[in-house]
């Protein structure tokens, strides 16, 4: 059978909406600017039609009077679901010893649990979020990549923008970065003309990377991972990025013996900072760290098996 | 059909059950019924209560007596109507556009006509309790129920079709403070009618000025066909211009939320 050839590149976020969600109806998870936000949800309302619809918007307030309880059931209703989906909703999205609580009391991240609880009501076909991780912990993102997860093999399409590559890269679906208002296919963003890059004449396990006016040689063993961005590469030590001007092929030749592998084509990681690897759909891998904010990265399908293989991982 | 009627009755018990515990909401119903209980004793006090039902100054002229439940009445109506409908529907609104809940029930497979016809439904609901406690409270003749709350209803009408635009033309409470003042102020109108004739004249053609003329009449006992065309026609005219603005910007305002 062909395999079917992907767009890598839209001249607008309406183009790729209307090609993406409405012909072929995939998800794509988009890093953006807020403009670029505003008019995706505009172009998913367009592209939804007849299908049930969901969305979750930054900034979302409103509802001081309720609790997290009476908020759902007033959406259950509207929804034509009973108090058993809410109560299941509350249960699912780590909710049910806040029920009670009132909406104003909760947490930035409760609150985006909420959200997500509130869509989940609606069981819907066509889903928009924005900056969908922003507010949550490790354990709350876990939650909330399960349900989408879940949902995605449902067949929802789901729409995620504004938050960084890295966290749209752990979604299921295809991502895309915004460069000059054209939106190009994350899994194309690797660049290998590593001639015109900094040569470090000092080879041995130093990584050169810029910090303002100096260059720092980072120690592998700090380097939590290395991400691919917006054409730039960096490096991730406990929590700050640094930018280094080395390929991703030359960090992954360099890295490799200091424990690092090619997680997926724009990131390189640690293993031994790895936590553990979760699962949400057949295709979607997540690598966890043990670093300070749990950071989860993506790993591609086919390298998943070659990480078991390799570290010997059953 | 059915979906939308369950999609309509969640919302008008989630606006219902969010006035009641707003405590700026439960002003709008306070206040009228506060006021009249402080004319009917403010008029007591007076020797003036006999035709409130205090039984001081029973022996009153007619004039005198039906004139005493108008100005009672009349500030009931007013202020129940200013406050019930007008207030409460711009607070509301414009702390929903605030906190972007509007915006989060357009994107929840909810109409803006459910959201305004529910909006409406309640502050109608919230004017007609004030209504009936303001009556209760008034002293004023049993007979006069049926007219007073006919023109209460027919009354908010016009009121509660502005106030749903200047509601959703409010960015927030803060300019909700500014642009109720104008509607408040035609709402209550009709209560300085009171202090002169000419005044009278021109609050007649107000919003409430048609059914306030309707109330006088019934409590002077006046009511005749040929007297009642003006103030219909008053009222009728205000609904209309109120229903025809409402349908041509609560789209647009919705849409910038």
């Amino acid at each position: 059978m062909a395999h079917e050839t992907l767009a890598t590149d839209y001249a607008t976020i309406e183009d790729l909406i209307a090609a993406e969600v409405g012909a072929a109806q995939r998800s794509v998870h988009l890093e953006c600017s807020r403009d670029t936000s505003r008019r995706a949800r505009a172009a998913v309302q367009a592209a939804q039609g007849a299908r049930r619809g969901a969305y979750l918007l930054e900034g979302e307030g409103g509802f001081d009077r309720d609790t997290a309880r009476s908020y759902l059931r007033f959406f259950a209703r509207l929804a034509g679901r009973d108090a058993a989906a809410v109560e299941e909703a509350l249960e699912h999205f780590g909710l049910g010893s806040c029920a009670r609580a009132q909406v104003v009391s909760l947490s930035a991240e409760q609150r985006a649990l909420l959200g997500f609880a509130r869509m989940s009501l609606f069981q819907p076909e066509i889903c928009f979020c924005e900056r969908p991780l922003m507010d949550l912990g490790a354990e709350a993102r876990s939650l909330v990549l399960s349900w989408i997860g879940e949902r995605h093999e449902a067949g929802t399409v789901f729409v995620t923008v504004g938050q960084p590559l890295r966290e749209a890269l752990l979604m299921p679906g295809r991502a895309f970065w915004e460069e000059e208002e054209r939106l190009r296919a994350a899994e194309l963003e690797e660049t290998s003309d590593g001639d015109d890059g900094f040569q470090d004449e000092v080879r041995v396990c130093k990584i050169a990377a810029k910090a303002g006016d100096a260059t720092l040689l980072l120690d592998p063993r700090d380097i939590d991972f290395i991400e691919s961005a917006n054409r730039v590469n960096y490096a991730s030590v406990r929590g700050e990025l640094y930018p280094t001007s080395l390929t991703m092929d030359e960090l992954e030749a360099e890295l490799e013996r200091f424990g690092f592998f090619r997680c997926h084509r724009s990131y390189i990681v640690n293993v031994q900072k790895v936590a553990r690897v979760e699962r949400y759909t057949r295709n979607t891998f997540n690598l966890v760290l043990s670093d300070a904010a749990h950071t989860s990265l993506p790993l591609s399908k086919g390298r998943a098996e070659e990480m078991r293989d390799r570290y010997r991982w059953k | 059909m059915q979906a939308n009627l369950r999609k309509l009755g969640a919302l008008i018990a989630k606006d219902a059950v969010d006035l009641a515990k707003n405590p700026t909401m439960v002003l709008c119903v306070v206040l009228p019924v506060g006021f009249s209980v402080f004319y009917r004793f403010f008029m007591g006090d007076m020797g003036l209560g006999g035709p409130l039902r205090s039984g001081v100054g029973a022996d009153l002229e007619p004039t005198v007596a039906t004139l005493l439940q108008y100005i009672v009445l009349n500030m009931a109506l007013c202020m129940c109507i200013g406050m019930g409908a007008a207030t409460s529907l711009i607070y509301g609104l414009a702390e929903e556009k605030e906190k972007h809940t509007l915006r989060t029930l357009m994107l929840a497979n909810v109409t803006a006509e459910q959201i305004m016809l529910a909006k409406g439904i309640v502050a109608l609901g919230l004017t007609v309790v004030a209504e009936v406690l303001c009556f209760v409270v008034s002293g004023a003749s049993w007979s006069l129920f049926g007219w007073f709350m006919l023109c209460g209803i027919v009354g908010a009408v016009p009121i509660i079709l502005l106030s749903l635009v200047v509601g959703l033309a409010s960015r927030d409470q803060m300019t909700a403070g500014m642009y109720s003042v104008p509607i408040l102020v035609i709402a209550l109108a009709p209560m300085f009618g009171n202090f002169s004739e000419s005044v009278r004249n021109v609050v007649r053609f107000a919003p409430t000025g048609g059914v306030d003329e309707l109330l006088r009449m019934a409590i002077s006992g006046t009511v005749a066909p040929s007297e009642l065309v003006m103030p219909l026609l008053v009222t009728a005219a205000w609904i209309v211009v109120a229903a025809v603005a409402f349908k041509l910007l609560y789209r647009r305002l919705l849409r910038d939320n």
